[in-house]
């Protein structure tokens, strides 16, 4: 059923792939825009989150109010998610209202009116939202992870921007932003339902055909090779310290994409399977959860990360262990048996990933925005498949970068932090607030 | 809208009841569900049964510790488990032909587990408390939530226990918990996706049908006095963050009430373009986040007003339109505007149920639970019939000043 793939092609590039799928009589889609934070000019970061935020917050001819209560009428699930390298509008609806829910969607898309007393609503928000956060240990240590990782980079900062550059954002900061890096950025739209690919294809092109000039262009900067080796301490009224540590993962059109999928999912990817899981927390009990994971944040590297929470009595031993499982990994790589475990994990999780609509939706997205043949997963999957242990000795030597870690930790108040110097001697250790 | 599914019960001869939901599909979920929650829990002791199910995973005779997670997940598969006030849900999703291997591992710790490593896995339980309650003011929010809309009922005590309840929790316990309560006549299994049924049958008799059934020693003997006046508690952590929250204890889920009391906290706050959203958020700017929903219980649960406020706003302002609002409806009733808009989003959302393995497993699993199975295909059509009338009359009976419980984080 999955192999029959619709493909087409708008004359202003955007690209459509579709699945029908007659099962149950909805429709989903999503529109990508290449876009992202990393768009937001200096000093008015956030600008691409508060824009995003606003698009549905009321159009030339409709209220905020109107726009929510429209997806609520037809039961329609209604979604923008951003993230630091795409905005996506997710859509799901019963069949009878596609054609409905794609017009009105596309008005709102076209003629949002940026309100100003919208606008100083939704700052008031974003920064409430801001200040939140920063109560939170595991929202907070994320988006310190972050700033140390892609330092000195449009990267770095929160998508939703800092207090101080969300005030200093203006209306036309915002206006000309949405035209320029959003409306006029590469798109694609990938969907799945029980209607034809005719009409799917017919109310896209009918609507996304209007807009003109669509670019693929991406902002030219530095990113480092290994990063720079810094730990950042933030001291709160916590009785366990969290942690974040990391380095640069791949493009996921490299060659060696697969290897890390697999070994990713061996070293502490693969949850109960994971080395890290078995050793860390089912043989010492030192952690509740403890993981690594990897994902690509094209057109640039995405990051790799190591994260637990433990308390400050097993903190060392904790982190004694995580490093070695590493050194251990990086230097032997996985064992056999390991890897035909995994292979075993891998094969099952196409019929798995591929079960619900918005499932199949976003694997046809993620083959847009990353460039894949619409059937990526099958291809990746044979990779997977074919992989030898010999082959992983120069991988996890040249991946698993345990020098060069960067990271965020947040300690309980009264903590010493310097004992984070024991374990990364050539590190900077800054305490910030 | 017509529901196109059938479900399949078979009942074994130890009381184990199952239900299979046939699904075109290449994968299978199973879910089995034991009917023992934090409920049956008593003081000292809170914790229990959510580190009874971290166990269940510590091994058999058969089975090294985390052997049962490794196996479902070399064979393609997922598996987790969860523990609620009411029940301990294991489930896992595998391709279909590697069903056979989950029920024999289902079948073998429902009365072969070793308890091993014990004193590890509750370090690991109170770091999951200190993590996910303590150093969460989401979590401090939610625990403290619960202590102020009961006052004796065990729904407000946390699922996970306190860390003193946890520290004082013997092996022995967890293996009297086990032999009470993990027992064929008091669970029961769910099944969707692509089966083969009579093997599947075949196969659970093989395995489960051998377990003895006991006798059932089931503590159920729950209690809470008719709230006579408000209960008011502030939680001063001299942050940003302010929440507040409103409860009022409401119905079972199989009580009759249940369904337009859906309807009304829809209405209220269960959708973007509800009234709470439109008036807190969207007009007076004086909340951030708001939502209105009832729990699903087995006992009376609460109808929850949450709302993220504005760190600008007053609590008070807050809970004066939360009233306003109430007595608008009790004396204007629901526009049919609304409950259409709410009948149409509970029929969207039952069909988007119906695209997935665990969405139907889950779906049978919560009716059966509440011993409502037959009205799962009835359900679409029990909403239609509902009345504007009904869901103001349901709002009158419940939402009383009286019976409000408050709670202030800020």
């Amino acid at each position: 059923m999955l192999k029959k793939i619709e493909k087409a092609l708008l004359p202003n590039g955007i690209k459509i792939y579709y699945l029908k799928n007659k099962e149950l009589p909805i429709v989903s889609f999503a529109i990508g825009i290449e876009t992202g934070s990393y768009l937001d000019p200096k000093d008015k970061e956030g600008l691409f989150y508060l824009t995003s935020s606003l698009i549905d917050k009321g159009s030339d001819n409709l209220s905020s109010f109107e726009i929510r209560e429209f997806f609520d009428n037809v039961g329609a699930k209604f979604n923008i998610v951003v993230s630091k390298n795409l905005l996506c509008i997710e859509v799901l609806c019963k069949e009878e209202f596609f054609e409905k829910v794609f017009d009105f969607l596309f008005d709102i898309l076209i003629s949002p009116s940026f309100k100003e007393e919208e606008i100083i609503k939704e700052k008031e928000r974003v920064i409430s939202e801001i200040l939140q956060e920063e109560e939170d240990p595991e929202s907070l240590i994320s988006k310190r992870f972050y700033e140390v990782l892609y330092k000195g980079t449009p990267l770095s900062h929160p998508l939703e921007g800092y207090v101080k550059s969300l005030e200093s954002i203006k209306r036309d900061d915002i206006v000309s932003f949405y035209k320029e890096k959003i409306l006029r950025r590469e798109m694609y739209v990938a969907g799945t339902g029980s209607i034809d690919f005719g009409k799917f294809f017919k109310k896209i092109e009918d609507k996304l055909s209007k807009l003109k000039g669509l670019k693929e262009d991406f902002p030219k900067f530095e990113i480092r090779d290994k990063p720079e080796k810094i730990i950042l301490v933030l001291k709160r009224k916590v009785n366990q310290v969290f942690l974040k540590l990391g380095h640069f993962s791949l493009h996921r059109k490299d060659k060696d994409y697969p290897k890390l999928i697999l070994s990713n999912y061996i070293l502490g990817g693969g949850a109960f399977a994971s080395r890290l899981f078995n050793r860390i927390r089912n043989e010492m009990g030192y952690v509740y959860s403890v993981y690594s994971k990897f994902f690509p944040l094209e057109p640039f590297k995405g990051p790799l990360i190591y994260s637990f929470q433990t308390g400050i009595e097993n903190f060392k031993p904790a982190l004694e262990l995580l490093i070695k499982e590493i050194k251990r990994f990086k230097l032997k790589g996985p064992f056999k048996k390991e890897i035909e475990e995994a292979k075993g994990f891998f094969k099952g999780t196409i019929p798995r990933e591929t079960e619900t609509y918005p499932q199949i939706t976003n694997m046809l997205l993620s083959a847009l925005k990353y460039k894949l043949e619409p059937l990526f997963m099958w291809s990746t999957l044979s990779e997977i498949m074919k992989l030898k242990k010999k082959e992983f000795s120069e991988f996890t030597q040249k991946f698993y970068d345990y020098e060069n870690l960067c990271g965020a930790v947040i300690v309980p108040e009264n903590y010493n932090a310097l004992i984070l110097k024991e374990f990364f001697p050539e590190h900077k250790i800054v305490e910030k607030l | 809208m017509k529901v196109k599914f059938e479900i399949k019960k078979h009942v074994l001869n130890n009381g184990l009841k199952i239900f299979l939901v046939p699904m075109k599909r290449e994968i299978v979920s199973f879910y089995l569900v034991y009917k023992v929650g934090s409920r049956n829990e008593i003081e000292g002791k809170r914790g229990v049964s959510h580190l009874l199910e971290h166990m269940m995973f510590k091994g058999t005779f058969k089975l090294k510790p985390e052997e049962f997670s490794r196996i479902i997940q070399k064979m393609g598969g997922d598996s987790n488990a969860f523990t609620t006030e009411d029940f301990t849900l294991y489930y896992e999703t595998v391709p279909s032909d590697a069903i056979y291997k989950v029920i024999e591992m289902e079948a073998d710790r429902m009365e072969n587990i070793r308890f091993n490593e014990f004193e590890s896995e509750k370090k690991v339980v109170i770091e999951e408390r200190r993590e996910r309650m303590e150093n969460s003011p989401y979590g401090r929010f939610w625990e403290n939530f619960s202590l102020i809309s009961y006052s004796v009922h065990p729904y407000r005590y946390p699922i996970i226990g306190f860390e003193r309840d946890l520290l004082n929790i013997k092996k022995s316990d967890l293996v009297r918990w086990y032999n009470t309560y993990y027992t064929t006549n008091n669970a029961f299994i769910v099944m969707s996706g692509g089966l083969d049924e009579r093997k599947v049958i075949k196969h659970i008799e093989k395995t489960f049908g051998k377990i003895k059934k006991k006798r059932k020693k089931v503590f159920e003997n729950f209690f809470e006095p008719e709230q006579k006046g408000e209960r008011k508690m502030v939680l001063k952590e001299k942050g940003m963050l302010k929440i507040l929250g409103i409860s009022f204890q409401i119905v079972p889920f199989n009580h009759p009430d249940f369904l337009p009391l859906s309807i009304f906290s829809s209405i209220m706050g269960g959708t973007e373009s509800s009234r709470f959203n439109k008036i807190l958020v969207l007009e007076k700017n004086l909340s951030n986040v708001v939502t209105t929903f009832c729990e699903e219980k087995l006992d009376n649960g609460l109808f929850i007003f949450y709302s993220i406020i504005n760190r600008d706003s007053n609590f008070d302002d807050v809970i004066e339109v939360f009233w306003k609002e109430i007595e608008k409806i009790k004396e204007e009733g629901i526009k049919q505007s609304e409950l259409n808009k709410v009948k149409n989003m509970f029929s969207s959302e039952f069909l988007y149920r119906l695209q997935s393995t665990k969405g139907l497993a889950h779906m049978v699993s919560h009716f059966e639970l509440h011993g409502v199975l037959d009205k799962l295909f009835t359900y679409l059509d029990e909403i239609e019939k509902l009345k504007a009338s009904d869901v103001v009359s349901v709002c009158k009976k419940y939402i009383k000043k009286e019976r409000a419980n408050y709670l202030m984080l800020c």
